[in-house]
């Protein structure tokens, strides 16, 4: 197992050299222009030199190499640096978003915490519900709780975020006025009623993605179940005398996680692209709405840097969810 | 070999139904039948004949969404297992009833370890730790020979092949000492080798722990090789019961007879076709008030299409559920130079219904006089011949005591002709009765 994971890690180098590859190029070939935002006053030769000053003037694959070279040697002696009090970095250029002229990796860790609060709290919050609502359908097919718990979910997973989303704030922010509209990244929770506040301003949009997140798992989690509850292994759980419980949540439910698992770990890094719709919904500034300004503004440091980290994780969670799949299945063995 | 001893299991008039989208399914008939301890049972018949459902009715095993256990009662250590709650259910499944399932290969759970699987009744009925659990576990596996069995305890399924998984679900059912085991096809999964050493081993475990087996199967050459006795059933009912001996060499229902040319000879001519009998069993959504079995019967008579035979005594230990075999009716019909008069009664061997015969009879839709019990052999009345040709039927019986509605119009002509005609198959019938008699 150790050495399969340690081949995977080597595989993956080359795969996310690859990716960062394709991502530069594709950026490099899309429209837009950096310098679109800028008035349109500016002489043109100007514009030139501020084209040159961005690093525009090189050629791509000076650009790329450049990305790599900042990516993985400069920001991580940065990170060293500040956390050791080194010097390594010895004040060479960082990755520096086009927009904001501050370095991309200082902006992500402004947006990071409210993306990790708001989505990750959700993805919790939907796994803890999704789990018992499919064992309990699969297990009770076809009971009142069964339907209910399919309907929700295809409403749930059917109906987009911007939408649930915009129908919480009409009821519960402009008709009932119990939660803010509008997440604050300023508040800060120092006292029990911080605390609370920050709970009522996390409420919808963690309700809005937890829903969405439960309906998908509860699905999987179902349909894994019903697969098992149907094996000859239950009903020989059960001719052994073994109680429901035990059939159930120990010999059923082990096999049903194998797929679930899987389905819940590649999910994670979802988490860290944060929601972008939801983000823009509710006004969290996480890194979903810093993508998407980033876009916007042709900021490709910015798009590049984040684009690339999402690869990274993808990557990563696919490994971890492969590496849980051989220890929860002892049928499957790498070496 | 069966010790006769008073029976570890009975099961009296067990009915099973399954509800499905397309009604309901009678999969068990009012099924009788009992086991005796150390004894080996053998039920046999094809595919769909309710076998398996009647074994797993016994104990709830059966999803009861779907499968409902309408009627019946299971004596099994002076209680009626029907009656009981789930939790003392549960303490008999696998404490004193071990199953053994067909198909090894998916029967064990992969992502336990063969030892978890079997200290698990280990420790829910014995109540053993974990300690003594695994030394009796190692001694199981050793049991069933498998070597080197204690260090196989933390293998998984898939380490071991099919025979040595059904050896893993072999001790797993005997765990626990069980007083009866129910193994339902234990071999049919297994290749032929493989499935003789099953069948050394269940021998040999069996007269080791002296526990009563039933033994499911649609193999007669196991049967043969295995059973003390055998219960033949079909259409969800059993249709003929006798010591392994008796039944191979004298069946008396057609349906055993047909099963037993099926089996394929080695000696003889090889270029003859297998032998097979026509037509498809019956999916029940009533509990019949006929013969299942007449469909595909060379022997049908018109009252097959009445009343569902139930089981007549035909010598000891010995019954079969045909009218062929009905002592009320004519010698003519009696396919067989069986030159005595059905030896009546016997009560003592026929343990197999200590109740009143006419057990199965109830839903008869057309309730009919009873083809009376045996006994009434000597009567004086001119043997009934209920007429097979003829529509009308229940002449001599009027004298009998029972005074089921008779909703037939047909009573008026009573006339006890003295010699009723083996033309079996004449007017008044069905097209599909022709059909059946012909390719019989």
């Amino acid at each position: 197992m150790l050495t399969y994971t340690i081949r995977r890690l080597v595989l993956a180098i080359p795969t996310l050299l690859f990716i960062a590859l394709v991502i530069f190029l594709l950026l490099e070939l899309a429209p837009g222009d950096p310098l679109a935002n800028m008035p349109l006053t500016i002489p043109p030769e100007v514009r030139q030199q501020m084209r040159e000053a961005l690093g525009l003037g090189e050629p791509w694959y000076v650009r790329f190499v450049l990305w790599l070279y900042q990516f993985f040697v400069v920001e991580p002696s940065y990170w060293l640096d500040a956390t050791f009090g080194t010097d390594l970095a010895a004040g060479q250029q960082r990755i520096i978003s086009f927009q904001s002229r501050s370095p991309v990796f200082d902006t992500i860790a402004e947006r990071l915490p409210q993306t990790l609060w708001v989505v990750g709290m959700s993805y919790i919050v939907g796994v803890l519900i999704a789990l018992p609502i499919g064992i309990i359908s699969a297990y009770r097919q076809y009971s009142w709780f069964d339907q209910i718990g399919t309907f929700v979910s295809m409403v749930g997973f059917s109906v987009p975020t911007f939408f649930t989303g915009v129908l919480l704030i009409v009821i519960f922010s402009v008709q009932l006025g119990w939660f803010p509209s509008i997440y604050d990244t300023t508040h800060r929770v120092n006292d029990l009623d911080s605390f609370l506040f920050q709970l009522r301003q996390m409420a919808m949009p963690v309700f809005v993605l937890a829903l969405y997140n439960a309906a998908q798992i509860s699905r999987y989690m179902r349909a894994s179940m019903l697969d098992n509850l149907g094996q000859d292994y239950v009903r020989t759980a059960r001719a052994k005398g073994m109680n429901e419980k035990v059939v159930v949540l120990q010999h059923v439910l082990r096999n049903s996680m194998i797929p679930v698992v899987t389905v819940i770990a590649l999910g994670v890094p979802q988490v860290f692209g944060g929601a972008i719709i939801t983000e823009q919904v509710f006004k969290v500034n996480g890194l979903g709405q810093l993508l998407i300004l980033a876009i916007q503004g042709s900021d490709i440091p910015m798009v590049m840097t984040l684009t690339f980290i999402f690869a990274v994780l993808i990557v990563l969670f696919n490994l971890i969810a492969d590496v849980l799949y051989g220890l929860l299945d002892p049928r499957i063995r790498y070496d | 070999m069966p010790d006769g001893g008073a029976p570890v299991l009975d099961v009296t008039g067990l009915k099973t139904v399954f509800r499905t989208r397309g009604g309901e399914v009678h999969a068990v008939n009012t099924v009788d039948f009992h086991l005796n301890a150390g004894e080996l049972l053998g039920v046999v018949g094809e595919s769909g004949s309710g076998k398996s459902v009647t074994m797993m009715s016994l104990i709830g095993l059966l999803p009861t969404p779907p499968a409902e256990v309408r009627a019946g009662r299971v004596m099994f250590d002076g209680r009626d297992l029907l009656k009981t709650d789930d939790e003392t259910l549960r303490d008999i499944r696998g404490g004193q009833i071990g199953f053994v399932f067909q198909d090894p290969m998916t029967s064990l759970n992969p992502v336990f370890t063969v030892g978890f699987q079997i200290m698990e009744p280990l420790r829910r009925h014995m109540g053993m730790g974990k300690r003594a659990a695994r030394v009796r576990a190692a001694e199981l596996l050793d049991l069933v020979g498998i070597p080197d069995a204690t260090r196989r305890l933390g293998d998984f399924p898939h380490q071991f092949s099919g025979g040595m998984r059904q050896r893993v679900m072999i001790a797993i059912a005997l765990a626990c000492d069980p007083k009866v085991l129910i193994a339902d096809e234990p071999t049919t999964a297994l290749d032929v080798t493989i499935q003789a050493q099953i069948l050394e081993l269940m021998k040999e475990l069996r007269t080791k722990l002296g526990m009563g087996v039933i033994w499911i199967t649609h193999d007669l050459g196991v049967i043969a090789g295995i059973a003390d006795r055998v219960m033949v059933m079909y259409g969800g009912q059993v249709v003929e019961q006798a010591p392994v001996r008796e039944l191979f060499a004298n069946p008396r229902h057609p349906y055993t007879r047909a099963l037993l040319t099926t089996v394929p000879s080695v000696r003889g001519e090889r270029v003859k076709r297998l032998t097979v009998i026509e037509g498809q069993p019956p999916i029940l959504s009533q509990q019949p008030g006929w013969c299942p079995f007449r469909d595909r019967c060379p022997h049908r008579m018109e009252v097959c299409d009445r009343l569902n035979p139930q089981r007549y005594p035909v010598a000891a230990g010995h019954d079969a559920a045909c009218f062929l075999v009905d002592p009320g009716l004519s010698e003519d019909y009696r396919p067989r130079p069986r030159p005595a008069p059905q030896p009546a009664p016997q009560p003592q061997p026929l343990q197999a219904q200590p109740q009143p015969r006419p057990i199965r009879q109830q839903p008869d839709p057309q309730p009919q006089p009873q083809p009376r019990p045996v006994q009434q052999q000597p009567d004086p009345q001119p043997q009934p011949q209920p007429q097979p040709g003829q529509k009308p039927q229940p002449q001599p019986v009027q004298q009998q005591p029972r005074p089921q509605s008779q909703p037939h119009p047909v009573q008026q002509q009573p006339q006890p002709q003295p010699k009723p005609q083996p033309q079996v198959r004449p007017t008044s019938v069905s097209h599909s009765f022709t059909i059946g008699g012909d390719d019989g």
